[in-house]
C-alpha cells in the first residue's frame, strides 16, 4: 500500500509537473496580471493550498500589483486584504524558501506558508503560498510551486523584453520624429527666407519635441540690451505685454540672460526666480507652472537671444528634452546671427551703393563674368548711356587707348582686373560715347572679393580728365613757349664759384657769346675779355661791389663777338651766401637785348618823325596862313580897295559915265568873285567833299590843265560811290602833290593818272616821261619835294608807296591805300 | 496836285520858294524876280531843311536853289524833291563854275544851272524855262561840256596793266617766262622773298590767281610769244 500510494503520488506529481510545463504555451500573449493569475490558478489547482498571494514589481507591470487566489469560491476583496496584511511582516523580510507557521487570517488553525521568488532579481515579484497540510511542502510539493513560479517568470521576463523591445522602438520611432523635424527646421533656417515664421517654426518644434505647452523665442536688442519677443505660441495679451522686453535677472529668461545658461524652473510658484514679483501672478494666469530658458549663442560666442518653453504642469523637462532644445538653440542662434550679419550687410552694402550713386565720380562694378551689375549716375552721363545687357567689363560704347588704337571691351584694364584680380590706378584711356563724343578717362579699377576671399567681380571708378589732360597739355605747351621765349629773349645763364673761381655758363650763354660750348674754357678771365674795353672797369668794379656788400647788381655792357660785331647785353646777378653769411658763389643771367635797344632806338626816331611831322603840319598850316593872308592882301584886298576908289561918290557925274563907272566895278567884282573861288578851291576842293573823289579829281584836273598847260591823261576804274573822308582826302592830296611836283620839275606837257579800286585797295598812279630824279637823294633831304608829306599820308593809312624813278627816265609815283566803302548819304540818314 | 498844277498853269503867274542861307543873296535875287511880270515868290528859306518843307507845302512851280546851305546840302534837296513835290522844278544858284558840280546836280534832277554872278537876266530866264519843262544853263557851261565831262567821268579804257610798276613789270616778265623766284631775284639783283612779294602784288592788281593765267596775260599783252 505503502508502495501503492508512493507510486499514484509519483504519478500524479509528473501529471502536474507536465501541466505546470504547459502553462507557458498558454500563457503567449497574456499581460503580467493574466500570467499572475493564470499562475495562482494553476498552484491552487495543483497543491492542496488555503492560498496564493502573488506581488509583481512596477518594473514588470508599471504599477506594484499584488493579487490573492484562495481555494474558496470566490476571491473577495476582504480576503485580499486580510491575507495581505497577515504576510505583511513576512513580506518586510521574506526567508526565501522557508517554511513559516502563521495562523490562518481566513480560517482556524495554522497554515504553514511558503514564499518564492519570481524572476531570478528578487524585486520582480513574490510568491506565497499558504497550506493547511502540516508537512507542506513535501519535495513534492516544493518542486511543482518552484516549477509553476519558474514558468510563470520566464513567461513574464519574456514579457517584460517583449515590452521593453516595443517600448524602446517606439522611442526610437519618436527620436527619429524628433530628428526629422529638426532637419526639417535647420533645412529651412540654412535657406532662410521670412524670419519671424521662420523662428515661430523654431518655437512649435521645440514645443512639439519637448512635450511643451507654449513657447517663445526672444531676439536681445542689442541697443537696449534687452530681449524681445519674435516669436510666440500659446500666449496671449497679459503675458506677451508683460514679457515684451526682459532685462538681465527679470524671469527666467532674464536670469538665463545673466547666468549665459539654462534656467530650468521646475515649479514656478515655489522658485525664488518669481516667488514675489509681481512676474508670478502674470505668469500663472498665463497657465504657466513650469518653464525653461535656454540662451540662443551663436558660434562668436554672442548671446542673440532666448528660447523658452512651458509647460501647464509643475515638471522637471527630461534630459533628452533639453538636448534637442539644445540643438535648436545652437541652430538658431546661428541662424540668427547669419540672419543679423546679412542684414548689417544689406545694409551697409545699401548704404555703400547709395553712396556710390551719390558721388561725383563715375563708378561702376561688373562680377566675375564681366556683367555690369551696378553703376551710378555719373556713369551713365560719362558713357552717353545706359550700358546695354551684353555689354561686359565696361558700359561705355567704344573705347582706345591713348596711341588711338581701339581698346575691345575685353582688354580693358576692368578685365584685366576682373581675371587676374590686377588693380590699376589713373590709367587713361579714351572713351566714345554713341554721339562720338570723346573724353580722355582716367580708370582706377580694383578687384572685389567676397568674405571668403574669393575674387568675385571688380570696382572702377572713373573720371573724365579730358579738361586736365587740357590743362597739363596747356601747361606744357606754356612751358615750351617760355624756354622758346627765352631762347628768343637770349637769356642766358651763369654761376660763378667765388673759392675756385671757375664759371659755368648755360648753352643760351654760349650763344649769347657766339661761341661753342667745347669751343671754349670759360673763367671770369676770359669773360672780362669779351667785354667791350670801355665796359670792363665799371663791370669789374660793379661785380666787386656786390661780393662785398653781398648784394644783387644789374648792368648793361657791350660785348664784341668774333665777326667783330657789338652786342648789348643786359645782366643781373645776385651773391649767394654760405651758413656763416661767406660769399660762396655768384649767379645771374644775361640778356641779349641788341634788338631791343634796336627797337628803342626805332622807337626814338619815330617819335622823333612824328614831332618833325607835327613841327610840318604846323608849318604847312603857317605856310598855308601865310599864303591866304598874302591873297588876301594883295590880291582881294587890292581889288576891294579899287571898288571903293570907283565907288565913290561923285556928284556930277554924267548917266553914261556912272554907267561907265558901275561897269569898271562889276568888272572889279568879278575878278574878286573868281579870286575869292579859287582860294577856295585850293584851300579846299568843295567837290571833293560834295560829291566825291572822282569829281574833286576832275575839278583838280580841269584847274590843273587850265594854270599850267599840263595835259592830264585820266583812266579811272571802279570809283563808283563814296570812300571814307580821309582815304578820299588822301588820294586827292597825294594826286594834287605829285601833280604839282610834275608841273614844277618834269618838263613835260602831259601826265598819265590812274586811279582804281581792286577789293580792298584803292590804286593811285601819277606817271611822267619827264626828267626824273634819284628818290633816295631827294627823300634824304632835309625839305623835300612834297614826297614825304606823301610817303607819311600813306603810311597814316597803312598804305603802301613807291616811287619809281631815274634821272632822264620819268616818274612812276604808286600809292596803294586800304579802303572801306561807307554809306554814301551818311550825312543824312538821320532825316 | 493836279488841280492846284492846272490852277498855276492856268494863271500865268509863276510861284517861287528862294532858297538860300544868305539874306542878302535872298534879298538881291527876290528885288530881282519881283521886278519881272508873273513872277511871284511865295516864301523863302534858310536851309535845305526848310526848303524841302516849304516845297512839300506850297508846291511851287519853281524852287531855286542855293548848293551850298547848312543842314540839308543842296543836292539832298534835290534828290528829295521829286518825292515831296513831283511838280516844282528846281533851279541851282551856285556859284561853282565847275563841271563836275553841275553835272552832279543835273543828274540829281536839277532843270537849271546859274552861275552866282553870271547875268542877272539868267536867273529869271532860268525860272521861265524851266517853268515850261526847259532847261537852262549859264552861258560859261554848255551841254556839249557837261557831256564831255560825263564821258570823261565815265570809267574809261582803264588797262590794270598800266598800274604795273617798273619792278613788277620785270617780275612779270620772268615769271611768264618760267623763271623761278631764285632765279628772278638773282637776275633783278633782289632777295628771293622781294620777288615773291612783287608777283604776290602784281597778281593781286591784274586779278590773276594762278601762274596759267599770268602766262595768259602776258600772252595777251605781248611779253612772251606763243611758240606755235
Amino acid at each position: 500500500m505503502e508502495l501503492v500510494s508512493e507510486q499514484s503520488r509519483t504519478r500524479r506529481t509528473i501529471r502536474d509537473l507536465v501541466a505546470l510545463s504547459a502553462l507557458p504555451a498558454v500563457w503567449v500573449d497574456c499581460k503580467p496580471l493574466q500570467v499572475a493569475e493564470g499562475l495562482a490558478d494553476a498552484l491552487l489547482g495543483t497543491l492542496p493550498l488555503e492560498f496564493v498571494y502573488l506581488q509583481l514589481s512596477p518594473r514588470v507591470c508599471g504599477d506594484e500589483q499584488a493579487l490573492v487566489r484562495t481555494s474558496f469560491e470566490s476571491n473577495s476583496a476582504d480576503h485580499v486584504r486580510t491575507i495581505s496584511h497577515a504576510l505583511a511582516p513576512v513580506l518586510d523580510s521574506p526567508n526565501l524558501g522557508s517554511v513559516q507557521s502563521i495562523p490562518n487570517p481566513i480560517g482556524g488553525g495554522t497554515l504553514r506558508i511558503v514564499a518564492a521568488p519570481v524572476g531570478l532579481p528578487l524585486a520582480d515579484g513574490l510568491v506565497v503560498a499558504g497550506s493547511k497540510q502540516t508537512d507542506f511542502p513535501s519535495e513534492d510539493e516544493r518542486l511543482l510551486l518552484d516549477v509553476g513560479v519558474n514558468h510563470a517568470a520566464m513567461v513574464l521576463q519574456r514579457i517584460m523584453a517583449e515590452e521593453a523591445q516595443r517600448k524602446s522602438e517606439q522611442s526610437l520611432a519618436a527620436d527619429l520624429a524628433d530628428m526629422s523635424r529638426l532637419q526639417e527646421v535647420s533645412t529651412k533656417l540654412v535657406q532662410a527666407g521670412d524670419s519671424s515664421s521662420l523662428l515661430l517654426e523654431i518655437v512649435d518644434t521645440a514645443i512639439a519635441v519637448t512635450s511643451a505647452d507654449m513657447g517663445n523665442i526672444q531676439l536681445l536688442d542689442r541697443d537696449s540690451g534687452s530681449l524681445k519677443i519674435v516669436a510666440d505660441r500659446g500666449f496671449e495679451s497679459p503675458f506677451l505685454e508683460f514679457f515684451n522686453a526682459v532685462n538681465e535677472g527679470q524671469g527666467a529668461c532674464g536670469t538665463a540672460m545673466q547666468r549665459g545658461q539654462r534656467v530650468v524652473i521646475e515649479d514656478v510658484s515655489k522658485s525664488p526666480v518669481f516667488v514675489g514679483t509681481p512676474a508670478l501672478d502674470v505668469i500663472l494666469a498665463a497657465g504657466v507652472r513650469a518653464v525653461q530658458s535656454t540662451p540662443l549663442i551663436a558660434r562668436s560666442g554672442r548671446l542673440v537671444g532666448m528660447l523658452s518653453t512651458y509647460y501647464r504642469v509643475p515638471r522637471r523637462p527630461a534630459d533628452r528634452d533639453l538636448h534637442v532644445i539644445d540643438q535648436l538653440a545652437r541652430q538658431a542662434a546661428d541662424w540668427i546671427e547669419r540672419t543679423q550679419a546679412e542684414e548689417a550687410l544689406r545694409l551697409s552694402e545699401g548704404r555703400i551703393r547709395q553712396l556710390l550713386s551719390l558721388i561725383p565720380a563715375a563708378v561702376y562694378t561688373c562680377d566675375a563674368e564681366g556683367r555690369i551689375d551696378f553703376y551710378n549716375q555719373r556713369a551713365t552721363e560719362l558713357w552717353g548711356r545706359e550700358p546695354a545687357a551684353d555689354d561686359r567689363f565696361c558700359g561705355s560704347w567704344r573705347m582706345y587707348r591713348p596711341d588711338g588704337s581701339v581698346l575691345l571691351h575685353d582688354q580693358c584694364p576692368m578685365a584685366a582686373c576682373v581675371r587676374e584680380g590686377r588693380s590699376v590706378r589713373d590709367t587713361l584711356v579714351m572713351t566714345e560715347q554713341p554721339s562720338g563724343i570723346r573724353a580722355v578717362v582716367s580708370f582706377n579699377v580694383q578687384p572685389l572679393h567676397d568674405h571668403q576671399g574669393r575674387r568675385v567681380g571688380a570696382i572702377n571708378l572713373f573720371e573724365d580728365i579730358t579738361d586736365r589732360e587740357r590743362v597739363l597739355a596747356e601747361l606744357k605747351q606754356s612751358e615750351r613757349r617760355l624756354s622758346e621765349a627765352q631762347q628768343v629773349a637770349h637769356i642766358g645763364s651763369w654761376e660763378r664759384d667765388l673759392r675756385t673761381d671757375q664759371v659755368t655758363w648755360s648753352d643760351e650763354m654760349y650763344d649769347i657769346f657766339g661761341l661753342k660750348a667745347d669751343e671754349i674754357d670759360v673763367s671770369y678771365q676770359r669773360f672780362l675779355q669779351l667785354i667791350v674795353p670801355e665796359d670792363v672797369d665799371r663791370i669789374r668794379a660793379l661785380v666787386d661791389e656786390a661780393i662785398r656788400e653781398r648784394g644783387r647788381f644789374s648792368c648793361d655792357y657791350r660785348i664784341t663777338l668774333a665777326d667783330g660785331s657789338v652786342r648789348v647785353l643786359h645782366e643781373r646777378g645776385g651773391t649767394i651766401l654760405n651758413e656763416q653769411g661767406v660769399p660762396i658763389r655768384l649767379v645771374g643771367t644775361a640778356q641779349d637785348i641788341t634788338e631791343l635797344r634796336e627797337a628803342e632806338q626805332a622807337m626814338r626816331e619815330y617819335a622823333g618823325r612824328l614831332q618833325t611831322l607835327s613841327r610840318r603840319l604846323l608849318e604847312v598850316q603857317e605856310e598855308e596862313r601865310r599864303h591866304l593872308a598874302r591873297e588876301l592882301h594883295d590880291e582881294v584886298g587890292q581889288m576891294l580897295t579899287g571898288l571903293r576908289l570907283i565907288l565913290k561918290p561923285t556928284a556930277d557925274l554924267t548917266a553914261n559915265a556912272a554907267n561907265a563907272e558901275v561897269e569898271k566895278a562889276r568888272a572889279l567884282v568879278d575878278d574878286l568873285l573868281e579870286t575869292v573861288r579859287q582860294l577856295s578851291f585850293d584851300l579846299r576842293p568843295a567837290a571833293l567833299d560834295q560829291l566825291g573823289l572822282l569829281p574833286g579829281l576832275l575839278a583838280l584836273f580841269d584847274r590843273y590843265t587850265g594854270q599850267t598847260d599840263v595835259r592830264v591823261n585820266f583812266k579811272h576804274q571802279g570809283l563808283d560811290g563814296r570812300l571814307a573822308p580821309e582815304v578820299e582826302t588822301t588820294a586827292y592830296r597825294i594826286v594834287q602833290e605829285a601833280l604839282t611836283n610834275v608841273a614844277r620839275h618834269a618838263g613835260v606837257a602831259e601826265v598819265a593818272v590812274r586811279v582804281w579800286r581792286t577789293g580792298d585797295t584803292l590804286g593811285l598812279q601819277v606817271e611822267d616821261r619827264g626828267r626824273g630824279f634819284d628818290p633816295e637823294a631827294v627823300l634824304g633831304a632835309p625839305r623835300s619835294s612834297g614826297l614825304a608829306g606823301m610817303r607819311e599820308r600813306v603810311e597814316l593809312l597803312s598804305g603802301r608807296l613807291t616811287i619809281e624813278s631815274r634821272p632822264a627816265g620819268g616818274t612812276l609815283i604808286t600809292a596803294e591805300l586800304p579802303v572801306r566803302r561807307t554809306n554814301t548819304h551818311e550825312s543824312f540818314s538821320k532825316e | 496836285m493836279n488841280h492846284s498844277r492846272r490852277n498855276s498853269e492856268k494863271s500865268t503867274t509863276i510861284s517861287i520858294i528862294l532858297a538860300d542861307d544868305h539874306p542878302v543873296v535872298r534879298l538881291g535875287v527876290r528885288a530881282l524876280l519881283e521886278s519881272e511880270q508873273g513872277l511871284s515868290v511865295v516864301a523863302e528859306a534858310s536851309d535845305g531843311l526848310e526848303a524841302v518843307r516849304l516845297a512839300a507845302r506850297l508846291k511851287p512851280v519853281v524852287l531855286i536853289l542855293d548848293l551850298m546851305m547848312p543842314g540839308l546840302s543842296g543836292l539832298e534837296v534835290l534828290r528829295l524833291i521829286p518825292q515831296r513835290s513831283p511838280q516844282t522844278r528846281v533851279v541851282v544858284l551856285s556859284m561853282h563854275n565847275n563841271h563836275a558840280f553841275i553835272a552832279a546836280t543835273l543828274r540829281n534832277g536839277a532843270t537849271g544851272y546859274v552861275l552866282k554872278g553870271g547875268p542877272e537876266k539868267d536867273v529869271v530866264r532860268a525860272v521861265r524855262e524851266a517853268a515850261a519843262g526847259r532847261r537852262f544853263l549859264s552861258p560859261p557851261v554848255t551841254e556839249v561840256a557837261i557831256d564831255a565831262y560825263i564821258e570823261q567821268a565815265r570809267a574809261g579804257s582803264f588797262d590794270p596793266h598800266e598800274t604795273l610798276t617798273a619792278r613788277e613789270r620785270e617780275v612779270l616778265q620772268l615769271a611768264a617766262e618760267g623763271k623761278t623766284s631764285p632765279e628772278s631775284a638773282a637776275r633783278l639783283h633782289i632777295s628771293p622773298r622781294t620777288v615773291e612779294n612783287h608777283r604776290a602784288h602784281l597778281m593781286r592788281k591784274l586779278g590773276l590767281h594762278n601762274h596759267s593765267e599770268l602766262v595768259c596775260h602776258a600772252v595777251r599783252h605781248g611779253l612772251i610769244a606763243v611758240e606755235n
